[in-house]
């Protein structure tokens, strides 16, 4: 499996989603290979358990075993889920300022030539490693499965956690798109994470549907959650996740000027990072409305949980949104949720409120409605959280397990 | 052979348009009179007007034919303002003198269950509706969705009704017949005539169920059934919409039902009888006891179609809580809005039961989810509180049960 180390980077679904597949695939007694890129300064954070011996994700409850069944290998990369050109050239320009440490100068100048290295280093494990059939995550790690794939004769299932569409209004970078769309015509079976992201597999690149299968995420209960001391009562209203255009800031803070006119003790959190958080900020500030707002920057998993577990409403936006794994964070802890109607997380969840991300009367009126009817919000958080414990990890790795079946019976 | 006593529930509620927070205190019209206007069209189209035709039919036909109506005053209305054939088409079968109109509440609510002084003001409403639409006045009692207790019974007594309809389940009935006249636990023991839910929902939801292991349902099938009975009547009750709306004329229930009516008829003593013959013809058993709200609703007959979750009964709570005030008021159109939205669909569509009978929820719901319908009727309730009570200018925002605040 070509997956993607758990947390460091928990700026997004992907770390998170292909980790949980991992632990879930360790229970069924599945053998894992799981093959990562190794970033040579991931973010240092008090609470990041770095995936090493084993250890993959919180969620694992049987160390000894999974140790056994699961196989580690590493590449040197500054490979990372959701890197765009111009971050590469930082870390890059990172990478050859920090001499003292493992840096060979071997990454490749450019974000195509690093993946296209990548591919290259996985071709050469594919021949050294024993498997039956290669699994690989989202498009940075699509070369490397068909590569994999040409080095071993093993059937390929690439799974989209989202597609260039999704990311961008425009269509995007072309060496993205193009990667993808070689990733998802030549691989055996394609995985989406929702009905939503297979429709558009299927319509922007011509995936003919018997090759695509639909596992949805899902979501490991925690043992602890720890209730955060609540030292005000405020209601508060919380965004998270990656600040980019595809996740709708911009309707988010429309709608907060709308609710905070109607309840002048109302706050709203902004967690996470990214390219649109200036514009973001700057859109607060021409509303007249900072004073409402908390820009917490990027969280460590406990104090996003805790956050979770504060917040009155978790809303997410989202332009296009192939799964929305942060939704089912907020749910485990009882908290109501307002998600895109195009969201795949409600192909799997029935007890959210469903917005258009443009309808920001719409949203705005559904935040006020969560405030202010607690019958509302007690049962959208009950009925929810109740949802949301019927889902694992295990369930979603058993469908991946029959995508692979069928494509060993394919073998013959 | 046993009489039979067909009786049909004909309603379409006024449904709401979307509402948001923004809208109240700016807009007061609640109710989404193109989308009603264009279900109402397209129900006549379906059922009311083929339905009736094969009523018509029968009733010309056969002497020993006759039916009964529960007619809801929220369809009346509708009828006048969209579909006034239709209304022609329910005249023709009154002008037989065959067909008998219940009595029940004008607006097919839940009144019964928030307040006793508009349960009864309701049903004065409706019962004048019916003496001007049809030229009779109603004297049997049903209950929206045949919602029913000891309770309601002793107020239908004391009120002077020849009789009640409920649903024969096993609460009311223990192990006997539904095929009988019962009495209700009052003093006198009102009349109590009990659905036979059996043979009632086999024409009414499994008809063209594929999985039942009697589909397809054959009149001369139906007619064995109905044959091997041997108490003092059947009483199939059913929605007048079974008939070309929840079973489609595709399926062939019409001809289903006409071809056993005319197989039923063809039988020696075969005839069919309304409630209010029933109840003077029949014999009345021992009296039965319901202590507690039954309905014909869902799996579990009893409220939880409309008051089963938080949500339901907060609404109907609010919106009673503006009873007094509205009616104060001295205001026509908001008592006008205030009762549309007491009608028992509204409540229906706020439902969350996860599976079967959520998805009968859903169907008849005009909202994406029981949230939605929630949010929906709880803004248009808050602007119906403002227009009764308006708030001190200067005072905060009235609101229901708003979020606590801290000062």
């Amino acid at each position: 499996m070509f997956g993607w180390e758990f947390p460091p980077w928990v700026t997004g679904g992907l770390g998170v989603a292909s980790a949980g597949l991992v632990a879930g695939l360790l229970e069924t007694g599945t053998e894992v290979v799981l093959v990562l890129p190794h970033h040579p300064f991931p973010p240092k954070h008090p609470l990041l358990r770095i995936v090493d011996s084993g250890a993959v994700s919180a969620a694992a409850d049987k160390p000894h075993r999974k140790r056994f069944l699961l196989r580690l290998r590493r590449v040197p990369s500054l490979l990372r889920p959701y890197i765009t050109e111009a971050a590469y050239q930082e870390d890059l320009l990172a990478a050859a300022r920090d001499t003292g440490t493992t840096f060979r100068g071997h990454y490749g100048p450019d974000l195509a030539a690093e993946v296209l290295r990548y591919a290259e280093a996985a071709g050469r494990i594919a021949r050294r490693e024993r498997f039956d059939v290669i699994h690989a995550h989202d498009w940075l790690t699509y070369l490397a499965g068909l590569e994999a794939r040409r080095a071993s004769g093993r059937p390929l299932a690439v799974h989209v956690h989202a597609t260039e569409f999704d990311r961008s209004a425009s269509g995007g970078n072309a060496f993205v798109s193009d990667t993808e769309r070689l990733g998802v015509t030549r691989a055996d079976r394609v995985i989406a994470v929702s009905r939503y992201t297979a429709d558009i597999v299927s319509e922007r690149y011509s995936v003919p549907r018997d090759r695509l299968r639909v596992v949805h995420n899902a979501i490991d209960a925690r043992e602890s959650l720890g209730e955060w001391e609540v030292g005000e009562h405020d209601p508060l209203v919380l965004f998270a996740g990656r600040i980019t255009w595809q996740k709708g800031p911009q309707f988010f803070v429309d709608a907060a000027a709308l609710v905070a006119r109607e309840i002048p003790k109302v706050r709203f959190a902004v967690a996470g990072s990214g390219d649109r958080l200036r514009p973001m900020m700057d859109l607060v500030v021409a509303h007249g409305i900072e004073r409402h707002f908390l820009f917490t920057g990027f969280l460590p998993p406990a104090e996003l949980d805790r956050l979770y577990a504060r917040a009155d409403v978790y809303v997410l936006p989202s332009v296009s949104e192939p799964f929305g794994l942060t939704a089912l964070e907020a749910l485990r802890h009882g908290t109501p949720v307002i998600v895109s109607r195009n969201a795949g997380v409600s192909e799997v969840i029935r007890n959210v409120l469903r917005v258009d991300f443009g309808d920001t009367s719409d949203l705005a009126s559904k935040i006020l409605s969560v405030l202010l009817f607690h019958p509302l919000s007690d049962a959208l958080g009950s009925e929810g959280r109740i949802e949301v414990g019927r889902l694992s990890w295990k369930d979603a790795a058993e469908k991946c397990l029959e995508v692979y079946r069928e494509m060993l019976r394919e073998e013959g | 052979m046993i009489p039979v006593c067909l009786y049909f529930q004909v309603h379409q509620p006024y449904r709401l348009r979307p509402y948001n927070y923004f809208d109240v205190g700016r807009d007061h019209r609640y109710f989404d009179d193109d989308r009603n206007r264009a279900l109402l069209e397209r129900v006549a189209e379906k059922c009311y007007i083929p339905a009736t035709a094969m009523l018509l039919r029968l009733l010309e036909r056969h002497p020993a034919f006759a039916v009964s109506f529960s007619l809801s005053g929220c369809l009346l209305q509708q009828l006048r303002e969209f579909a006034p054939h239709v209304r022609a088409a329910f005249q023709a079968l009154a002008a037989t003198g065959r067909v008998e109109f219940l009595a029940e509440t004008s607006h097919h609510s839940l009144a019964w269950l928030a307040s006793r002084a508009e349960f009864t003001e309701q049903t004065a409403i409706h019962r004048a509706q019916i003496e001007e639409d049809f030229g009779v006045t109603p004297r049997v009692f049903r209950n929206t969705e045949l919602i029913y207790s000891d309770e309601l019974a002793l107020y239908l007594d004391e009120q002077g009704y020849a009789g009640v309809l409920a649903d024969g389940v096993e609460p009311l009935l223990g192990p006997r017949s539904p095929d009988h006249l019962y009495r209700a636990m009052t003093p006198r023991g009102l009349p109590l005539l009990l659905r036979d839910y059996r043979l009632s929902d086999d024409i009414a939801f499994r008809f063209s169920n594929r999985t039942w292991k009697e589909h397809p349902l054959t009149s001369e099938k139906y007619d064995r059934w109905v044959s091997a009975l041997t108490g003092d009547v059947l009483s199939l009750f059913m929605d007048f919409e079974t008939f070309g709306e929840h079973q489609w004329k595709e399926t062939g229930i019409f001809q289903f039902f006409e071809a056993w009516v005319e197989l039923y008829l063809s039988r020696p003593g075969a005839r069919f009888l309304t409630p209010s013959s029933a109840i003077e013809e029949l014999p009345a058993r021992e009296r039965l006891s319901a202590p507690r709200l039954l309905s014909w609703a869902d799996e579990a007959r009893d409220l939880s179609a409309w008051q089963g979750n938080e949500l339901q009964r907060d609404a109907l709570r609010r919106l009673f809580s503006l009873e007094e005030r509205t009616k104060a008021s001295g205001s026509e159109s908001a008592l006008q809005d205030f009762r549309r939205l007491t009608t028992s669909d509204h409540f229906y569509y706020m439902a969350t039961k996860s599976y079967g009978d959520g998805e009968v929820h859903a169907y008849f719901s005009p909202f994406d989810s029981p949230y939605e319908a929630y949010m929906a009727f709880m803004h248009i309730v808050s602007d119906l509180e403002r227009r009764v009570a308006p708030a001190r200018r200067d005072g905060p925002r009235s609101y229901p049960h708003p979020h606590p605040l801290p000062a």
